[in-house]
């Protein structure tokens, strides 16, 4: 089996045995007040990801990462969203599914960590409380041997002293310890997939390396196939075999990890990576960026969205909507572009 | 309560002795009246600390063993009318509002509430006994049982006017609950809670509420001082002989040592109810420590 075969999306009907997660054609509209004025966000994302497999979904501020989590999770407020598209969880397509049998897949088979760990623990319950909650709503243990295998979770992120940890309550925790926990509670439910959403974006630095090499270490150690969602293309680096790249509510390019990062198809890709600071970056020179900011999802430029920001544009790019082109071999993904796999890095053409 | 005109004296000694002016001063001299008034309070202190409550000027009985029994009454009207108000009527009418909000539900709660907000308590009261002994053909006993000499003759009793003060208190504890419930169900840890696939009615009792009840302890703390002061009218109209009534009929006769005591007692019965709470507010929210 190639990569490309890997990264295309299946055609019809339930995907095979080690696809643990399949996105086809999904769209989302959000309303913002209450019924009205629907705003479409996701417009047409579509990926698979195989059992064991570390994908990242990487795109600005505002792109519709965590609303196409969200749209998977089914966590957006169903009177103020409309999602269309299929995604296959466990060979059903949970789109089709009762809230019943969708709050059955909810941590069982896909569990999700949050942007935010201040605020993403229960201040009031103790951890351990919480984990064993988490893990009773899908298993038959019992207390007893739920906080045992909690304990040995806690043991296992490697939070300090975790016999204590078990009784503390969340705010007695520093943010990199509650992210720990986070990553603990996913775990205990021995789910297949685990999609963290900007898991270190509200830690230092450093804890964030430490984070995201146990984040690794943990889903590998599990087999849980990972979907990190990042505006980081150098969180990326370390921990995705797959990156998808997303602009303004569509995949504009999918491929292997090398490959994007040595090679961008997408002239988008090509200037997030521009504007990445690498060792042998002159500290004095300004990093070129994109140009301007992405759109709002209520004002979507027609053709490429990406057309007014992009320094290859041409009269083609303002009128047409691109295809998604393949590269030449299919292991080495596709990009949304008219000018894809030729693309000049920004700043060298002027 | 001296700038009241017509004295205790006056009253006292128009139905004793006539108005001979050196047996009203003989009076004055004898209760301390002569004195000026931050020498009155002083003395009075001075016997409060030492556990001395004084005597009635009315009845010479000892202002403790007034008071005494008819404490117990306003605490259980109190008690009961606070459980009334948040326990069955406030925190679950908040919950059912916040659950259904904006319908049908939510607008009959809040609707409900309002009205119940806006109607006087001596009116609540009056209504509630015009209900039941006209439509129920049933009306309260008249004279006061305690509960531990025949419980259910005192429940009998004391349910109408617990119930009358209970929906006067439940309006704003409802209020309360709902918005709390509707803030907390759009935090993090409640999409948290979701993500691992725990139903809604978890979330809600599970999650939801702890957190919910935390701003709502504390005004229904505030709420049983508004509801010390429903008390002196709720047993005035159902003749309850509680500390307000006790009060009510004190200040009429100027009755000193009795209105002090009164007004003291409800003091400190505050600052216990504010004590509580705190205990209750720290037993509920982790984040707070006692002593700190
Ligand atoms: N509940 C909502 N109602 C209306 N619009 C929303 C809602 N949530 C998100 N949006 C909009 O959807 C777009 C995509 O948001 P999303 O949170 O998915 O972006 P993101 O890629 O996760 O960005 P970030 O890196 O900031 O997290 C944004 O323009 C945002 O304003
Ligand atoms: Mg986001």
């Amino acid at each position: 089996m190639t990569v490309g075969e890997i990264l295309a999306p299946l055609e019809s009907g339930p995907p095979p045995d080690d696809v643990v997660l399949d996105v086809r054609g999904l769209r989302t509209q959000l309303s913002t007040s209450r019924g009205a004025n629907w705003i479409q966000i996701i417009r047409d994302v579509s990926f698979t990801l195989r059992r064991n497999q570390r994908l990242a979904i990487v795109g600005e501020s505002g792109s519709g990462k965590s609303v196409t989590a969200l749209s998977i999770m089914r966590l957006l407020d169903k009177s103020a969203s409309e999602i269309t598209g299929e995604v296959w969880i466990g060979g059903e397509d949970a789109q089709a599914m009762s809230d019943r049998q969708m709050r059955r897949i909810r941590g069982r088979r896909v569990a999700m960590i949050f942007q935010d760990p201040m605020t993403s623990l229960n201040p009031v319950k103790r951890i351990g409380d919480q984990i064993v909650a988490a893990m009773r709503l899908h298993s038959d243990i019992s207390q007893k041997d739920a906080m045992a295998e909690a304990l040995r979770l806690l043991k296992e992120v490697q939070i300090p002293a975790p016999e204590q940890r078990l009784r503390s309550y969340p705010h007695e925790l520093s943010g990199g310890m509650r992210q720990r926990v986070m990553i603990a509670l996913a775990l205990s439910m021995e789910p297949e997939v685990i999609i963290a959403d900007e898991p270190t974006t509200a830690l230092d630095v450093t804890v964030q390396a430490q984070v995201m090499r146990l984040l690794k270490e943990r889903v590998e150690s599990h087999g849980a196939a990972t979907i990190l969602i990042t505006h980081d293309l150098g969180l990326v680096a370390g921990f995705a075999e797959f990156v998808l790249v997303m602009y303004a509510g569509r995949i504009v390019e999918r491929g292997p990890i090398e490959r994007v990062l040595l090679d961008p198809a997408h002239p988008y890709t090509a200037g997030l990576l521009a504007s990445l600071c690498t060792l042998d970056t002159d500290p004095l020179e300004e990093l070129p960026s994109i140009e301007g900011a992405p759109p709002r999802p209520d004002d979507v430029p027609s053709g490429c969205s990406f057309h007014p920001r992009c320094w290859m544009a041409t009269d083609l790019c303002r009128t047409e909507r691109p295809p998604m082109v393949e590269g030449a071999s299919p292991d080495l993904g596709a990009a949304e572009c008219h000018f894809a796999w030729n693309v000049v890095p920004p700043g060298a053409g002027t | 309560m001296s700038l009241i005109p017509g004295s205790v004296i006056s009253q006292l000694v128009d139905q004793a002795a006539g108005s001979d002016p050196e047996k009203l001063a003989e009076m004055e001299a004898f209760l301390g009246l002569d004195r000026p008034w931050y020498a009155q309070l002083g003395s009075w202190l001075a016997n409060v600390v030492q556990g001395d409550l004084g005597n009635s000027w009315r009845s010479r009985i000892p202002v403790a063993d007034l008071l005494g029994p008819r404490l117990m009454v306003t605490l259980q009207l109190s008690a009961m009318a606070t459980v009334i108000s948040s326990l069955v009527l406030g925190i679950p009418g908040g919950l059912i509002a916040a659950a259904y909000k904006s319908r049908w539900p939510d607008s009959v709660v809040r609707v409900v509430s309002l009205l119940a907000l806006s109607v006087p308590v001596f009116w609540m009261g009056s209504m509630l006994i015009l209900v039941f002994s006209v439509w129920f053909n049933w009306s309260p006993p008249l004279t006061w049982v305690s509960p531990f000499e025949d419980f259910g003759a005192n429940m009998r009793m004391m349910i109408l006017p617990a119930i009358a003060l209970g929906l006067a208190g439940a309006a704003p504890l409802v209020r309360m609950t709902r918005n709390s419930i509707l803030e907390v169900m759009g935090q993090n840890y409640i999409r948290t809670a979701r993500s691992t696939g725990a139903t809604e009615g978890r979330i809600r009792f599970r999650h939801a509420l702890r957190n919910a009840i935390i701003p709502v302890v504390t005004s229904a703390g505030l709420q049983f001082g508004f509801l010390i002061g429903g008390a002196v009218v709720i047993e005035e109209v159902f003749s309850l002989p509680g500390v307000g009534r006790l009060l009510l009929q004190a200040i009429s006769q100027r009755d000193f040592p009795v209105v002090q005591a009164c007004v003291l007692t409800i003091g400190i019965f505050l600052i216990f109810l504010n004590i509580a709470v705190d205990i209750l507010y720290a037993y509920l929210d982790p984040r707070i420590k006692l002593g700190d």
